[in-house]
């Protein structure tokens, strides 16, 4: 008799235990994806933009070498962005240019132009881990960063930046694909300014680490961060992203996103 | 020389007006190996190429510019000097009309280009090079894809090297010979039509062309005491289809052609995929698998492609010098013929870049009588480029 009312406290306890146990996870997991959603509505509604960058790759012995490109992208609140990238240097790869239709729920679909052939090849986007122009930025670095492509969890409080106070929280890619098993991101709580991001491989090791900072406020809404440096842990090279100019509302549209105008973008 | 001179014309006062300069300037080394056919053939060749560009763009127009001067050897007959583009583009918002001289490529495959028929080759220039074009075009971009229509007056001639160069035919090609099918010669005005459009992860285009081949035909004849080859350029009418399908990580490849020539229908295929491994042994770099299969239903007297297995492998390394390599090996179904080609490249320093190329004839038949005439002409190139 007795044990059987021992037995299922016992239960109940563990029961409970466990529902307390996930009721925390869910909790956490609840106020990351509420941070990446605030976050994102307060970085979306700019419609299109136009922009010029420097990259800086430094190799582990310092040496520089330096790239320069313009990008445009147009808003799509519904689903992916479209954009294209235009490359301005090196000279060997000048007037290379990248179109990009972004998808939430699929590939995006990619075309590249290149200049000496004239020709327009449509190119796979899944080598999401490869890097991008030979930098430390892989292409899921600098492709759009849809909500639905990660899962997330709050982990504490903590000042960062320009003394400011932030969430860390973590994200998980859902794409197997991804190169990355977690992502650790500093977030200021007042504008949801990015600070910090760590990548952590498939092997679970710190691999590398991105920061951001000089960030203006657009169209006293938008806050862009006009330096990006990704440093890599293990293999000592670094990348730099500085952001020259940005234009928000320059009347892009969806027909200045075409094949046709891929090729004679320059 | 005197087109050059009328380019000048026009991009000296645009140029003094702003706009951008560019280019590049190339140096180049082959090396033959071999013995060749004929004692005259040379053993190493060299040639420099320049290629200034200029382009200028206005809120919703653009001209541009593109010259090509190579110099080689005085005995192989490969120096000469064209105008790639010199071409003025206006558009709107669902179309695009140019005019001038031009360069463009359609279609999807790698190893061979079936639907690509605008541009002439450059038959003295590196190998999938091609002579501007002039033309009159109009493009429609709609919902419903893209639609390119073009007039093409004024027919180029594709070139051929002189006796002492090597990867040429083995009889002298008597070009002042050259007839055409179309009573107004290289006067006649060819048309082309290309529809081009996505659904989803595929993409596809339809070509029709209406015009004078590019690609002569040889006929061997007796002229100046002695056997060459006359040059004959007929009427052709071609249908093509190209298609692009991304599945997952592998990209499907097809060109199809239904030719019109001399009242003849003649049929040419070529289908393949391209598969790409990324991240190799967990470094950044990737390597990619090519295979294409070529069908011709012209035969071997006019192609290496009539029934041949094309297997590629690609290096991309990635890395901040653009270090790539491509291995291609060229198998005829029919008999034991092979051709082996690399590439390679990468850069030195962001305004220099090496490239190495190369061709090997592993095995030749004689019923393959193009890849049998170049069975002593294997060759080594090295190459250096300055960007500027």
């Amino acid at each position: 008799m007795k044990q059987s009312v021992i037995v299922p406290l016992t239960s109940l306890f563990l029961v409970l235990s466990f529902c307390a146990h996930t009721v925390v996870a869910d909790e956490a997991e609840d106020r990351g994806l509420e941070i990446a959603k605030e976050a994102e509505a307060q970085s979306q509604g700019w419609s299109d933009m136009q922009s010029s960058m420097k990259m800086v790759l430094r190799n582990r012995h310092g040496q520089e070498s330096i790239r320069y490109m313009r990008i445009l992208t147009l808003e799509n609140q519904d689903g992916g962005d479209k954009s294209m990238t235009i490359f301005d240097r090196p000279k060997d790869v000048k007037g290379t240019a990248l179109l990009t239709h972004a998808h939430i729920n699929k590939p995006d679909d990619q075309w590249l132009y290149l200049p000496a052939l004239k020709r327009v090849k449509r190119i796979s986007s899944r080598n999401k881990s490869g890097p991008f122009m030979g930098s430390e930025f892989a292409y899921e670095d600098m492709g759009s960063q849809e909500i639905d492509k990660y899962t997330y969890r709050y982990l504490r409080d903590e000042p960062c930046g320009e003394n400011w106070s932030c969430y860390v929280s973590e994200r998980f890619p859902r794409d197997r694909k991804s190169g990355y098993s977690r992502q650790v991101s500093w977030v200021d709580k007042e504008h949801y300014r990015i600070v910090r991001v760590d990548y952590y491989d498939r092997k679970k090791s710190l691999l590398k680490t991105l920061e951001l900072g000089d960030y203006r406020l657009y169209l006293e809404r938008f806050w862009r961060a006009h330096t990006l440096t990704m440093t890599n842990h293990q293999t000592e090279k670094s990348t730099t992203l500085e952001w020259e100019k940005y234009a928000f509302n320059v009347g892009l549209t969806d027909s200045d996103f075409t094949r046709q105008v891929l090729k004679r973008a320059r | 020389m005197r087109r050059t001179f009328a380019a000048l014309l026009v991009i000296a006062p645009l140029a003094a007006s702003g706009g951008e300069f560019g280019g590049s300037l190339e140096a180049r080394l082959a090396t033959y190996p071999s013995t060749p056919l004929d004692p005259q053939q040379q053993k190493n060749a060299y040639s420099l190429v320049f290629n200034p560009e200029f382009s200028h763009q206005w809120e919703t127009s653009s001209l541009s510019f593109s010259g090509y001067s190579q110099l080689s050897d005085d005995n192989s007959g490969r120096s000469h000097n064209d105008i790639r583009e010199l071409e003025f583009i206006t558009w709107g918002e669902q179309w695009e009309l140019r005019a001038g001289i031009g360069e463009l490529f359609w279609g999807s495959t790698e190893s061979r280009h079936l639907v690509d028929v605008v541009n002439q080759r450059d038959g003295l220039a590196l190998e999938g090079s091609k002579l501007g074009q002039p033309l009159v075009g109009l493009t429609l971009t709609h919902d419903w894809g893209n639609l390119d229509l073009l007039l093409l007056p004024g027919f180029r001639k594709g070139g051929f090297p002189d006796s002492g160069s090597r990867l040429r035919p083995a009889l002298p090609v008597a070009d002042a010979l050259t007839t055409y099918e179309a009573e107004e010669g290289d006067d006649h005005i060819d048309g082309a039509l290309h529809w081009s459009a996505s659904l989803d992860t595929v993409d596809f285009g339809l070509t029709l062309f209406e015009g004078t081949q590019r690609q002569p035909r040889l006929t061997p004849q007796l002229a100046g005491g002695g056997p060459v080859l006359i040059p004959h350029y007929p009427l052709l009418t071609l249908y093509g289809l190209d298609l692009t399908w991304l599945n997952e990580d592998w990209i499907w490849k097809l060109e199809a052609v239904s030719r019109r020539v001399e009242g003849q229908t003649q049929r040419a295929l070529t289908v393949g995929f391209e598969v790409a491994q990324y991240g190799l042994f967990d470094s950044s770099s990737d390597l990619g698998w090519l295979v294409e299969y070529s069908w011709d239903e012209g035969g071997k007297s006019n192609t290496l492609f009539d029934n041949d297995l094309m297997v590629g492998l690609r290096w991309s390394g990635n890395d901040s010098d653009s270090s790539e390599a491509m291995l291609g090996l060229m198998i005829d179904l029919e008999n034991e013929s092979k051709l082996l080609s690399l590439e390679a490249s990468r850069r030195l320093t962001d305004d220099w870049k090496i490239g190495f190329s190369g061709k090997a004839v592993i095995d030749s038949s004689e019923g393959d009588p193009l890849l049998y005439g170049l069975r002593q002409d294997s060759y080594l190139e090295a190459s250096l480029s300055y960007f500027f």
